[in-house]
């Protein structure tokens, strides 16, 4: 954990135009996070959360405002060098814990690692050591409709996590799940989380789960308060 | 090396796992390039067997691969030490008829060449007809004009020829020739239209209209002997090459061979729309996989790759299976037509099993169906059939790159 600030957001704002309205959902956001923090976000439907995430991400770009990750210049790039980006400094989780339905468990971790460096051998090392850690060492060679919805989002997390990136972007990632996986999941990302030293930005529905990481931010109106 | 390991990573696991309904169009595709290719293969390789026998049948009993006007020592001492050439001859021709009692004659190409010109083309081999007991005027005729005549060996045929004179010019004569022999080259052109006188040397001599005949030993060579040819023993408008003799008809074949490529290959225009329809159904089949890739860190031109491989696979593997079953089965024509015949013989009454027979020898001129297989046209074959698959596949890619990731993770 070190105070370099690892996501710096500056004036960020994002309008959608379509032929009827033009609609900015988020206002003028800035803010920045340290290295190795675990940070929330939370807000009601259709405040804005998850397009600040696909923002951070690389995935859209912004209307107004600067984006910069680990130094990286998320917001002018080409969409070569973001995927490059995505593939060496980003995991993400989403909600409907998306996995590959053709790939196991283990060769859905391995895919991140193997579109970085292309060592199949190396590649899956390292995804059986992540399933362990998440406890999915018997469950490694099903395939995602073998598993159940708490088994996938621990997938999800070892996934997000196989390249060591610098941010892990989740989106809701208990959002799908009962109460008890949920908890279970919660436990295991802060813990893996913390034990990479990443940088965790969640956005979640969930104030209890909120409150447990160590920055807590509120978006109401498409603006970014913080709790 | 790196991508290539990806990819494969990829495609082997969107095709092993699930059969979807797209895949299986793509198998139809698959399956239907193997098919035309393999027709393909089998309809060029009887095409080529065709022209390449008839070409050298034409070549070597009538055109031969270089004509000279006029023969002299010197001319056929120059050729017959030449490296390139087989055979160096000389004859006299003329378009002439067969008069034939109550019937209309029939038209022949005359040919004078002597005996040993005859054993050099193969138009009788020695020990069938002793070469010392034909007689000086005799003739061998094609076996379809003999069989057209009703004649045989020792029958005699009345001709009708020109005599060219100085003094009266051109004069008509019927001469009666005895029939020393047939010759059968397999085409119906030749064999029914073709006579032989063969006469001495000395009577050969004697003709007024006597020309060169000379066959090579690679046909192809025929611009190097003629740049050979000194300025001074023949003038270059007395030469003619069996290029210029018979233009006209080759380039017929070739455009014939060309418009039998074009038709074929439309059905690869078909099986490129249907990996096209195919390939744009497993795309929406794999929206959810391409966005996650994306989110992930592949770009959208790799994803394109991936889609556009798929294609070329398609073409260059399907296409490699086709002519390789082709090659086989052109191969072994005349034996699979052969097995069908005799399954006809045995499944139908004997009246009608010979107007069903393949090919069968009382309808068509052959004794058995000629195939050739060309490189070249394996190449043009396999390529056409891998450009159309590869180009409809990488037109159906072409969507991913408008596919946004964060519209579709969002929402499942």
């Amino acid at each position: 954990m070190n105070d370099t600030p690892v996501i710096t957001c500056s004036h960020v704002t994002k309008t959608f135009v379509t032929e009827a309205e033009q609609l900015t959902i988020l206002h003028d956001i800035s803010f920045e996070v340290p290295g190795g923090r675990t940070v929330s976000i939370t807000g009601p439907s259709g405040c804005g959360k998850s397009t600040l995430l696909s923002l951070l991400g690389g995935l859209d770009r912004p209307t107004h405002g600067t984006i910069f990750i680990d130094g990286f210049s998320v917001h002018d790039t080409s969409e070569t060098e973001l995927a490059r980006f995505r593939s060496e400094k980003l995991g993400f989780i989403f909600q409907f814990h998306f996995l590959l339905k053709d790939f196991s468990a283990l060769e859905n971790v391995m895919m991140p690692h193997l579109i970085l460096y292309g060592n199949r051998q190396q590649a899956r090392n390292v995804a059986r050591e992540l399933l362990g850690i998440v406890g999915l060492e018997n469950r490694m060679h099903h395939y995602p409709d073998q598993l159940s919805g708490g088994e996938r989002q621990r997938v999800a997390i070892a996934r997000a996590l196989i390249n060591k990136p610098k941010v892990v972007l989740a989106d809701e990632p208990t959002g799908n799940l009962d109460e008890n996986n949920a908890g279970i999941i919660e436990t295991i990302l802060l813990e893996t989380i913390r034990q990479f030293d990443t940088t965790l930005l969640l956005v979640t529905h969930d104030s209890d789960f909120a409150k447990k990481t160590d920055i807590q931010f509120r978006i109401h109106e498409g603006n970014l308060f913080t709790l | 090396m790196k991508k290539a390991n990806l990819y494969s990573f990829i495609l082997s696991h969107w095709f092993s796992r699930k059969k979807s309904y797209s895949g299986k169009t793509l198998q139809t595709a698959f399956w239907s390039i193997v098919i035309g290719t393999m027709a393909l293969t089998v309809i060029l390789s009887v095409m080529n067997g065709f022209q390449l026998t008839f070409i050298n049948a034409i070549l070597h009993y009538d055109s031969y691969h270089i004509q000279i006007k006029g023969f002299n020592n010197e001319i056929f001492t120059f050729f017959k030490t030449n490296k390139y050439v087989q055979h160096v001859f000389a004859f006299s021709e003329q378009s002439t008829l067969i008069m034939i009692k109550n019937a209309p004659p029939v038209p022949v190409k005359l040919k004078y060449i002597t005996k040993d010109t005859a054993y050099e083309l193969g138009l009788y081999k020695n020990g069938q007809e002793d070469t010392s007991q034909i007689e000086n005027g005799s003739v061998i005729i094609g076996s379809e004009l003999a069989r057209k005549l009703n004649r045989s060996t020792s029958q005699n045929i009345l001709v009708l020829e020109f005599i060219i004179s100085e003094e009266d010019g051109i004069v008509p004569d019927i001469k009666t020739f005895t029939i020393a022999g047939s010759f059968t080259t397999g085409h119906l052109d030749i064999d029914e239209s073709f006579v032989f006188v063969l006469v001495n040397q000395e009577t050969l001599q004697n003709r007024k209209d006597l020309q060169t005949g000379i066959i090579l030993k690679n046909k192809y060579d025929f611009t190097t002997v003629i740049n050979a040819i000194p300025k001074n023993l023949i003038q270059p408008h007395d030469i003619a090459t069996w290029k210029d003799y018979n233009r006209s008809f080759f380039n017929a074949l070739q455009l014939e061979k060309n418009m039998m490529i074009l038709l074929v290959s439309i059905v690869y225009l078909v099986v490129a729309i249907n990996i096209y329809y195919g390939l744009r159904r497993i795309i929406v089949e794999k929206y959810n996989d391409i966005a996650l890739l994306k989110a992930v860190g592949l770009t959208g031109y790799d994803i394109q790759n991936i889609v556009t491989v798929i294609g070329a696979f398609l073409g260059v593997v399907g296409s490699i299976l086709g002519i390789s079953i082709g090659v086989i089965i052109s191969n072994n024509i005349n034996s699979i037509i052969h097995i069908i015949n005799v399954f006809i013989d045995s499944i139908s009454p004997k009246s009608a099993s010979e107007s069903l027979k393949i090919l069968s020898q009382n309808s068509f001129y052959l004794v058995s169906i000629p195939h050739a297989i060309l490189f070249s046209d394996l190449l043009i074959i396999t390529f056409i059939a891998s450009f159309f698959a590869t180009i409809s596949a990488w037109y159906a890619s072409r969507r991913i790159a408008y596919l946004r990731p964060q519209e579709v993770l969002r929402y499942e």
